[in-house]
């Protein structure tokens, strides 16, 4: 029997059934490619290296600013963002903030600042050779996988709008819907931003820290401790209650995340999924 | 090897553990905490063994009993240490219940011949069920055991010389034994067999009065130090210290600084050691 033939919902079913196959396909080629390193995971002590995994720069910058605002070196005061002092400061990162804010910004400005400080370029070489993101060879080999399926799917969708229009149907539409959300998804299936083994290490991370995640509601700024700053590089800002840094929903508000999203796959699946990909984005960490 | 200093894993700790790794030796995880911990709960400690020297710590065994060690308790066991794969593994000397009655907490059991060959037995039950021999605590008490025969240092010798897995001597349950019962807690070291010391663990507690509650409270106190440098000093082979804390938690440079004294102890006691050598 030729598929092409197939009436328009019974060929929408098939081609879901195909989409579905052909990613899960490319799904469990990467795992089984990437699933490969065996080292035991690596301890990630920095926590800007963990907020780098999560959430790239950004989540590095967004858990700088927590820890500064932590240490009071900046505060925030009628709605502005000020230094206080650079005293006890030595990160390349948390200077090159401290540099942002010298002059007084808006507090909701604060997912503006963008450190173009080089330290963090050594943080994506350290992951990667970590294994925790994904090296030229494995981005390489993802592309052909992603390219390989997007094509397919693409040509197999194709064709069938051809013959559809051939034989002066223009019931299309729909097709081209499923056939745009299937690329968008077989592309984040095979692009997470991170490895298998840095996604594992992640949620390691975070099993361990379930508990400061829990009392989070009773941690308190300036106690001299990284809690806070490790909450918000393991979990993301939006993991402190209000409760626990009165200025953070004034410099994150709600629902404007773009490094937390609450996806293991941090800033890169949350630009290309956006606010409603919905299910698609839980593949962006896998 | 070398001497190592660890903290007691705590859940509440984990921030400030996680971030200070390179100035913890090694971590001792209370056991009980994973026995029906979910599977994500478990690889996380497993993976965390696999990146840190892991100690598992048990609580709720009842070794030191003449009843026998429950059998479905030690394959609890063996199933977590078969999972995460630790260094190493300890129980206390002490038991936990009897007649059918789960009594809630750790208590001394009668220091009598009877009492050191069950508990022997056990050890060794565990031995075969787990595949290594728990090292053994001796615990504190706020009361003498009744039915007790054999004072406590001996009591303890006997069962460190035939344990197979050793001693993990807790100097905060010495110490507050030898307050609470008048007598020198340097006399009891000097009576057990030190040799037989793997681990240490190093506590503090609170006064009731005259005496001395091991509730891990609170910071460990100058004598606990002071018998730490003497075990240095005559126990001649690598030590593991633990410092323990299980609650009002002090910011974690507060443990870190009593861990730094604690290596302070051991290399002043292995120092007089090596003195006394070369006299």
């Amino acid at each position: 029997m030729n598929p092409f033939d197939l009436r328009g919902p019974e060929f929408l079913v098939l081609y879901i059934a195909v989409s579905v196959t052909a990613i899960l396909a490319a799904y469990l080629n990467r795992r089984r490619r990437e699933g490969a390193d065996t080292r035991p995971l690596p301890k990630l002590e920095d926590p800007y290296l963990i907020a780098y995994l999560r959430g790239g720069r950004e989540g590095a910058v967004e858990t700088a600013m927590i820890s500064l605002i932590d240490r009071q070196r900046i505060v925030v005061e009628n709605g502005q963002m000020l230094k206080r002092t650079d005293a006890g400061v030595h990160h390349p990162l948390e200077k090159a903030l401290l540099q942002e804010v010298a002059s007084p910004r808006q507090a909701q400005d604060a997912r503006k600042l963008r450190s173009t400080d080089a330290s963090l370029d050594g943080y994506e070489t350290h992951l990667v050779k970590q294994g925790l993101l994904p090296d030229a060879t494995q981005k390489a080999a993802r592309l052909r996988d992603a390219a390989f399926v997007c094509i397919a799917l693409s040509l197999f969708a194709l064709a069938k709008i051809a013959i559809a229009l051939a034989r002066g149907r223009t019931n299309i539409i729909l097709l081209i819907v499923f056939m745009v959300v299937s690329l968008i998804v077989a592309f984040a299936v095979c692009n997470p931003r991170l490895t298998a083994r840095g996604k594992r290490t992640l949620e390691h991370l975070r099993t361990l820290l379930d508990r400061l995640k829990d009392r989070a509601e009773t941690l308190r700024p300036n106690q001299h401790t990284q809690e806070l700053m490790l909450l918000a590089a393991a979990f993301g800002v939006m993991a402190i209650p209000a409760a626990a840094m009165p200025q953070r929903p004034l410099l994150y508000p709600a629902n404007t995340s773009s490094a937390d999203g609450g996806s293991d796959s941090g800033s890169s699946c949350g630009s290309s999924c956006g606010g409603g990909c919905g299910g698609g984005c839980g593949g962006c960490g896998s | 090897m070398a001497d190592r200093f660890g903290l007691g894993w705590r859940d509440d700790l984990a921030a400030g553990i996680l971030s200070n790794l390179h100035r913890i030796d090694v971590l001792e995880v209370i056991a009980d905490d994973y026995f029906h911990a979910s599977a994500k709960k478990l690889r996380a400690l497993r993976d965390l063994a696999a990146q840190h020297p892991v100690l598992l710590h048990a609580v709720s065994l009842g070794m030191a009993s003449t009843i026998a060690v429950d059998e479905k308790r030690l394959a609890v066991m063996a199933r977590l240490c078969d999972a995460v794969r630790p260094q190493a593994w300890s129980e206390h000397l002490a038991f936990v219940r009897a007649g059918g009655i789960e009594i809630g907490h750790m208590a001394s059991p009668p220091r009598n011949a009877a009492s050191i060959d069950a508990t022997l037995a056990n050890i060794h039950r565990a031995a075969h069920a787990v595949g290594a021999a728990p090292a053994m605590e001796n615990v504190a008490s706020l009361i003498d055991p009744p039915g007790s025969t054999i004072a406590e240092a001996a009591w303890l010798a006997s069962i460190a010389s035939h344990s197979p897995g050793g001693l993990l001597l807790d100097l905060h349950n010495v110490y507050s034994n030898a307050v609470n019962f008048g007598y020198d807690a340097r006399s009891l070291l000097e009576t057990i067999p030190l040799q037989h010391v793997r681990f240490i663990h190093l506590a503090g507690g609170k006064w009731i009065g005259n005496r001395i509650l091991d509730d891990h409270l609170h910071d460990v106190p100058g004598p606990v130090y002071e018998l730490l440098r003497f075990v240095a000093e005559h126990a001649p082979q690598p030590l593991t210290v633990i410092l323990e804390r299980d609650g009002a938690y002090p910011p974690i440079g507060a443990l870190l600084a009593q861990l730094d004294r604690a290596r302070l102890a051991v290399a002043e006691g292995r120092k007089a050691a090596y003195e006394h050598a070369r006299v």
